[in-house]
């Protein structure tokens, strides 16, 4: 069976939880020790799907909370982009949507994307609103998401691929 | 260091070569057609783990890579972990067929970076940690201490409403002098007499209950023209306590002056005019349809105690002076007090030793009030000597608290020994065995509901 590839960039601040909800994703799998990512990682998955496969390439790229020169290059060629906060941190929201602009600025305007908020599994301790939320909801795929419980992980990425 | 050396290299290419073999870089160069299909691995693939790889497996995995990446010089990208673990930094060469990526090993260099970022970053997120920990401990503060405000508020609020209870029943008491009389019908002196005083006197028994909150004056303090300062004690209480909780923070200022006729009190505040429902509790004794709150109901009391007395208030607002002055004066007629029909002093000595415990001041006032009159209160009462003194000296009247089993034990032994006098028993008996030991005591009883009831607080 044939498969078209599509690379997907993972952009966020660091500590949102970019490899873990990678690693939950490819792997089944999470580790709570903090492992900081230098530049990028790869990683790919093949979705399966009935007419034709679909190979993810996923670009782990290291967090910041704003996109320089050499994080934009790992933009080249995207197909689409997964912006992640860390719900406990309100911060990490304002620079997933800001890095989000900027990937659009850099590739396409309508750059497929989708927010993944992590650390659903620590909700007593978000600082992300609900109605923050429901506000970004109205121009972006929004999926609250626990890379330790593995909720709403999947749900996440196929609605990226959906879009690809 | 095994470079490629192939003459089908580009000489851009090759010019990186040397480069990175004058830095003694570790490299390798992976080619590939214009479809990606694997021409050539040039190098040391082994160091990059590429070469076991299959060449329909290492041709996905670079196309996945280079997607998107402009084939000419330049096209850079820096530190890819590659999917077998190896970190490089990846160029793209092209000649007319070719595709050439170099890899550079970067492992050392991303190791070191990694440790650095690492510590920098966990530093922060813990600092981060810290400081939300340290937010929510303030919010718990302040949360608990904005509780801990309410619960003050509410105790005080309490306290109000226990000081307006407590002013009305002293209030009572002291009204109903001659009552009290009839009842310790063989009083040692009359208190009529004891009751008439100075203004000076005035001014120390309100002193007495409201401490030094207001500052209380009279033109001429020696002149005795009150027949009762108690009674007047009463009228001008609950003003001194609309007063303070009016003006908590400001100046409250009462000047008392007295003719043959009439007693003449003019209380100032700083503050606001009465409003709609302070004037209707004054002057039409109008409820509102809410709680009232402390100074309200020292208000209504104000106007109670007016009505008693046959006295009559006026007002003046200067809205000119500070935050404006409100200046209340009463007029309170100095004949003898009418004695009311019904015996209140039941509730007064009952409600007077229920709070006789709790407030110092009272405590105070009211053993001063008692032994003016020549009666004894005894709060240490459990002795042998105690009861031999009794009996030699036996009072008209004792009183005893009966929620107290050794007050009540105390007047059965007196009873037991001789004793002949009158006995009452204060507050209400719960249980069987108390109520036994108080008829034993051949005690009379004052209960709290009675008080209640003729308070009109049932």
């Amino acid at each position: 069976m044939s498969e078209i590839t599509r690379k997907i960039c993972m952009l966020g601040d660091f500590g949102v939880g970019k490899t873990s909800l990678v690693e939950r994703f490819v792997k089944q799998a999470f580790s709570a020790k903090y492992q900081t990512t230098v530049g990028v990682q790869i990683h790919t998955k093949i979705i399966e799907r009935p007419e034709r496969n679909l190979k993810l390439v996923l670009w782990d790229v290291a967090g910041k909370n704003a996109l320089d020169g050499v994080r934009l290059s790992y933009l080249q060629g995207a197909g689409g982009v997964i912006v992640v906060a860390d719900g406990t941190r309100e911060a990490t929201l304002r620079s997933a949507l800001y890095v989000l602009m900027q990937a659009r600025q850099e590739t396409r305007a309508d750059l497929p994307a989708v927010l993944l908020v992590n650390k659903l599994d620590r909700l007593n301790d978000w600082e992300v609103t609900p109605a923050a939320l429901l506000e970004i909801r109205k121009s972006l795929p929004v999926f609250e998401a626990s890379a330790l419980s593995g909720e709403g992980v999947a749900s996440g990425f196929d609605s990226l691929c959906e879009r690809l | 260091m095994k470079l490629p050396t192939t003459p089908k290299l580009p000489n851009t290419l090759l010019n990186s070569l040397d480069e990175l073999r004058l830095k003694l870089e570790e490299c390798c160069v992976v080619e590939f057609d214009a479809s990606w299909q694997l021409i050539a691995r040039h190098g040391n693939v082994s160091r990059f783990a590429l070469h076991d790889l299959a060449d329909a497996d290492l041709s996905q995995l670079f196309q996945a890579l280079c997607m998107g990446l402009p084939r000419t010089r330049g096209a850079e990208l820096k530190h890819v972990g590659l999917p077998n673990g190896v970190t490089v930094d990846l160029r793209l060469y092209s000649s007319k067929l070719s595709v050439f990526v170099l890899l550079v090993d970067v492992r050392e260099e991303v190791e070191k970076a990694r440790n650095w970022q690492q510590n920098a970053q966990e530093t922060e997120l813990l600092s981060y940690e810290k400081s939300r920990e340290l937010r929510k401990t303030r919010t718990r503060g302040q949360t608990l201490k904005s509780q801990n405000i309410e619960l003050r508020r509410n105790l005080w609020l309490a306290h109000a409403a226990h000081d307006l209870l407590l002013i009305q029943l002293t209030a009572h008491v002291r009204a109903d002098q001659t009552a009290l009389l009839e009842l310790l019908s063989h009083a040692r002196e009359p208190l009529q007499k004891q009751s008439a005083g100075s203004l000076g006197e005035l001014i120390d028994m309100l002193r007495l209950c409201v401490a030094d909150r207001i500052d209380i004056a009279a033109r001429n303090p020696q002149q005795s023209a009150l027949h009762s300062t108690l009674r007047a004690t009463s009228a001008l209480l609950p003003l001194l306590v609309f007063a303070h909780a009016r003006n908590l923070n400001a100046n409250a200022s009462l000047n008392l002056s007295a003719d043959a006729h009439a007693l003449k009190a003019e209380l100032t505040t700083s503050g606001s005019d009465l409003n709609s429902v302070e004037s209707a509790l004054l002057w039409e004794r109008l409820l509102p349809d809410r709680d009232l709150s402390k100074s309200e109901m020292a208000l209504l009391l104000t106007a109670d105690r007016l009505d008693d007395f046959g006295g009559r208030t006026t007002r003046s607002f200067n809205a000119g002076a500070g935050n404006g002055e409100l200046k209340l004066t009463l007029s309170l007629p100095l004949e003898k007090p009418v004695i009311p029909e019904q015996t209140r002093v039941q509730i007064a000595v009952g409600a007077l030793f229920w709070v006789l415990s709790q407030r110092d001041e009272q405590l105070f006032a009211v053993r001063q009030f008692i032994q003016k009159r020549g009666f004894q209160m005894q709060q240490h009462f459990d002795t042998e000597a105690m009861l031999k003194r009794l009996i030699a000296h036996p009072p008209q009247v004792i009183i005893a608290d009966a929620s107290d089993a050794a007050a009540v034990k105390f007047v059965f032994r007196a009873r037991a020994e001789g004793y002949v006098g009158r006995t009452l028993a204060l507050g209400s008996l719960n249980a069987s065995a108390a109520i036994k030991a108080v008829f034993d005591a051949q005690c009379e009883q004052l209960s709290e509901s009675g008080i209640a009831e003729a308070l009109g607080l049932g």
